[in-house]
């Protein structure tokens, strides 16, 4: 969406925001000012789609001079050292962290933080001489991450394999109650122990990370990857110079028949997104000099071979409630038979239009984008009747074994990233091989990511970050917060009433 | 196979029924009459006399042919209809064929490591949950059964040879009849057959003072479960929660305090034997 000067005073003066947040909200606003058409080659009917909310740009600017995610190889560094920074390659834990550390603050990213910090415990295992005062090391390097990566989109991997760096990362997730960084366990049955995954079952139900990710898959769909940002899987050394997303909600509502919707609405909105990404693509690649400049290319901690793009959706729920109203069915997203239909046709059809397509600068990923399941970080009020990815609406959840088995059905479209969270209550913290059968029941249903976390506890998932209950509350009374997924939080708490979804209990 | 059993009520996912994640099935009906019983409307079958129907506050029940008619649909789970009933059972126990059964089980196989049969009794229903072991150990899930103990073992075989093992009460030894309403003491000959043939689970008594012996109890189950160090024994507190007023006002005074029940497990780490579990 482009902004007005107005945008830029508002923020300027706001009572709620840090400086670092205006000043990022500012270059954002300064960048989505110009106007696509002119500095991007948008037609007039591609921007239709952008001003009546079906196609969200999730505010990504008109000049993008950097790709949305970068997926950087650290192992460049721990190999290398930086030039350019003029880091000599770590010796010890130190040299390491405190490396690791000076080199996140030049990952570029949508939001200038970088989205993916490395697979944590391969990074720092080697580096283990003595566990107790390794262990505060680690603790201190992953709590200075959370007071200056101020954006939970910020993402670490651990596994699959068990280190004694894994276990300590989890205890101090554990013990440090933090927000970011955002953590996914690459779950791989053949090589994760059964300690291992039961260590992180519990840390997930103690601190709401990390989350499972189903690394068979995604090595399978995606090849070498990390998981970033929400639950995204993108490849490794590189990353996804893009993300736009359909509003498959906003779309359906201009629909008069299920039939209508998907061979005429869906395939005519979705080739003007194609295409607008596509734009988008050229520009960073052919004309931001992003690629010839940045040090992580000249050094091989990314290069442009690796980069793909992401297809995003949001609002299958709120399409498919709205065609079945059509069909004169009274059932809803996530219990309705005919419902799975829809939702499946829709995606397959969406599926066929995006291999169709032939994209610039794709090699990684075939020509072809990936879609991706979005979790509406987004404060429009349009995102109301878009509920994130393909989930069912918060309220019309049938019980636990359905909806995952619903859920896991419609996985297997979204190779770029989508994932499911369910909460749990207290029994399951002395029942933890109980949590682990469900998950490796998830995973062997199709689930590509799964998190749990506990009801009760202040650190909770949004949509696939985590914020603090009391921080987003903070924010709800005009108070400035830390991160600004704090505010994201708040807007999609107000839209999708997450805070209340419905808790698995055993009765 | 139409034969039916009445089910109480299936959990899909149970955590606390044997290891793992779990369905659990609840038979309707018990030989036992226990003091502190907190699901006491599985107790009987239903006798159809009405008197519920009146105190839903939903609607969910109604006569038809002289039958309790129930309405799932309808039903705000409130349980005022057990609390109502006079004759400890509930108007929402459902027939259920070794085919629904299996059908429901058949959603959840995925996310369970097996099906645990609780009640109620199971084994009053020995035939027909053979049966239907069979089937779920085809799916290449466990079964375990969850009994007071008290069963013809001769007679019980099939259903023994079966399943992968008993969640065994051993709810007292002395006082059983008090307690329980039964005189007998099969459940601790079940118990040292089960043993011998590998297939208990695990143990369990739940304490109370006053209406049990409770130290007896201890002493008897551990010295049968001494050389075999895998089978554990679950020591469990009697709670208030979810007992009827009139049983409240009998046992309410005899419920341990925490201190008074975890003195149990200090007296069996004394004895030598650690391999038990607390449930507060
Ligand atoms: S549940 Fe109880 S009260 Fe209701 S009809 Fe049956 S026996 Fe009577
Ligand atoms: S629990 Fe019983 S009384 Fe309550 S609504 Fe359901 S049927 Fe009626």
């Amino acid at each position: 969406m482009r902004s007005v000067l107005n945008d830029l005073t508002s923020i300027a003066s706001a009572i709620n925001m840090t400086y670092q947040q205006k000043l990022s909200s500012m270059a954002n606003i300064g960048e989505r000012l110009v106007d696509p058409r002119v500095s991007l080659g948008y037609t007039d009917e591609e921007m239709i789609y952008i001003e009546n909310d079906m196609i969200c740009d999730l505010n990504e600017g008109y000049l993008p001079y950097r790709p949305r995610y970068i997926v950087p190889d650290y192992d460049v560094f721990v190999r290398n050292g930086c030039d350019f920074l003029d880091i000599k390659p770590p010796t010890d834990l130190d040299t390491l962290l405190d490396g690791l550390l000076i080199l996140y603050r030049h990952v570029p990213s949508i939001t200038s933080f970088p989205v993916y910090i490395g697979r944590l415990d391969q990074l720092i295992d080697p580096f283990i001489r003595d566990e107790a005062s390794d262990y505060t090391k680690i603790k201190r390097f992953l709590n200075h991450i959370d007071k200056t990566i101020v954006d939970s989109f910020c993402h670490g991997n651990i596994g699959p394999s068990q280190t004694r760096a894994g276990y300590l990362i989890l205890k101090a997730v554990v013990e440090l109650q933090n927000p970011t960084p955002n953590l996914t366990l690459l779950y791989d049955a053949h090589l994760t122990s059964k300690d291992f995954a039961l260590e992180a079952v519990k840390t997930c139900l103690l601190a709401a990370k990390p989350s499972f990710s189903n690394q068979v898959m995604y090595q399978k769909d995606v090849g070498n990857h990390g998981i970033v940002s929400c639950y995204n899987a993108l490849p490794l050394a590189g990353g996804a110079y893009t993300l736009l997303r359909l509003r498959l909600g906003t779309m359906a509502k201009k629909a008069d028949s299920t039939k209508q919707f998907i061979e005429d609405i869906l395939p005519e909105v979705a080739i003007k997104m194609a295409t607008m990404m596509d734009k988008r693509v050229k520009y960073m690649v052919e004309q931001s000099n992003f690629f010839e400049t940045s040090f992580l290319i000249k050094e091989g901690f990314i290069s442009q071979e690796n980069f793909t793009a992401m297809f995003g959706i949001v609002g299958l729920a709120d399409a498919v409630n709205h065609l079945l109203k059509l069909e004169g069915i009274l059932e809803t997203f996530g219990q309705s038979i005919r419902g799975d239909e829809i939702g499946h046709k829709i995606l397959s059809t969406l599926e066929q239009i995006v291999d169709q397509h032939e994209a610039p600068y794709l090699q990684r990923t075939d020509g072809h984008y990936l879609l991706h399941a979005q979790v509406g970080a987004d404060l429009s009020p349009e995102d109301k009747d878009n509920t994130p990815a393909h989930r069912i609406k918060v309220g019309q959840e049938p019980i636990l074994p359905i909806h995952l088995t619903q859920s896991a059905s419609f996985h297997k479209y979204f190779k770029s990233g989508t994932g499911d969270l369910f909460a749990f209550d207290q029994t399951y913290l002395d029942h933890l091989d109980a949590l682990l059968d469900i998950i490796q029941g998830a995973f062997s249903e199709g689930y590509r990511y799964i998190t749990t976390y506990l009801q009760n506890s202040d650190l909770i998932r949004v949509t696939g970050y985590l914020v603090k209950r009391s921080d987003v509350e903070r924010f709800n009374h005009n108070q400035v917060v830390l991160r600004d997924t704090d505010i994201f939080g708040s807007g999609t708490n107000n839209n999708a009433n997450v805070f209340n979804r419905q808790t698995r209990t055993y009765k | 196979m139409n034969q039916k059993i009445l089910v109480n009520q299936i959990i899909p996912f149970s955590n606390v029924d044997g290891e793992g994640n779990r369905c659990s099935i609840f038979v309707q009906g018990c030989q036992l009459n226990c003091l502190y019983c907190h699901n006491s409307e599985t107790i009987q079958t239903c006798r159809n006399c009405g008197i519920c129907i009146e105190h839903c506050p939903s609607h969910a029940l109604s006569f038809q042919s002289n039958l309790v008619i129930y309405e799932e649909s309808q039903c705000s789970h409130c349980d005022t209809c057990i609390m109502v009933c006079p004759y400890q059972s509930t108007p929402k126990a459902k027939a259920y064929t070794q085919d629904d059964l299996m059908a429901r089980i058949e959603i959840y196989r995925p996310y369970i490591r097996g099906v645990t049969l609780s009640g109620g009794e199971p084994t009053l229903y020995a035939d027909f949950l053979t049966g239907l072991a069979q089937k779920i150990k085809k799916l290449g899930l466990t079964v375990y059964i969850d009994s007071n103990g008290f069963f013809d073992f001769e007679a019980t075989s099939p259903l023994i040879n079966i399943v992968d093992g008993f969640l065994l009460d051993i709810k007292a030894v002395d006082n059983i009849e008090h307690l329980c309403g039964i005189k007998s003491q099969l459940h601790l000959k079940n118990l040292e057959k089960l043993l011998g043939i590998n297939k208990v689970i695990e143990v369990r008594t739940v304490l109370l003072n006053k209406h049990m012996d409770q130290m007896n109890t201890l002493n008897q189950v551990v010295d049968r479960l001494e050389g075999y160090p895998q089978v554990p024994y679950r020591l469990i507190r009697a709670h208030v929660t979810g007992l009827k007023k009139v049983q409240e006002a009998y046992i309410g005074e005899a419920i341990m305090t925490e201190e008074e029940f975890v003195a149990y497990g200090d007296y069996l780490n004394q004895k030598g034997f650690h391999n038990f579990k607390l449930q507060r």
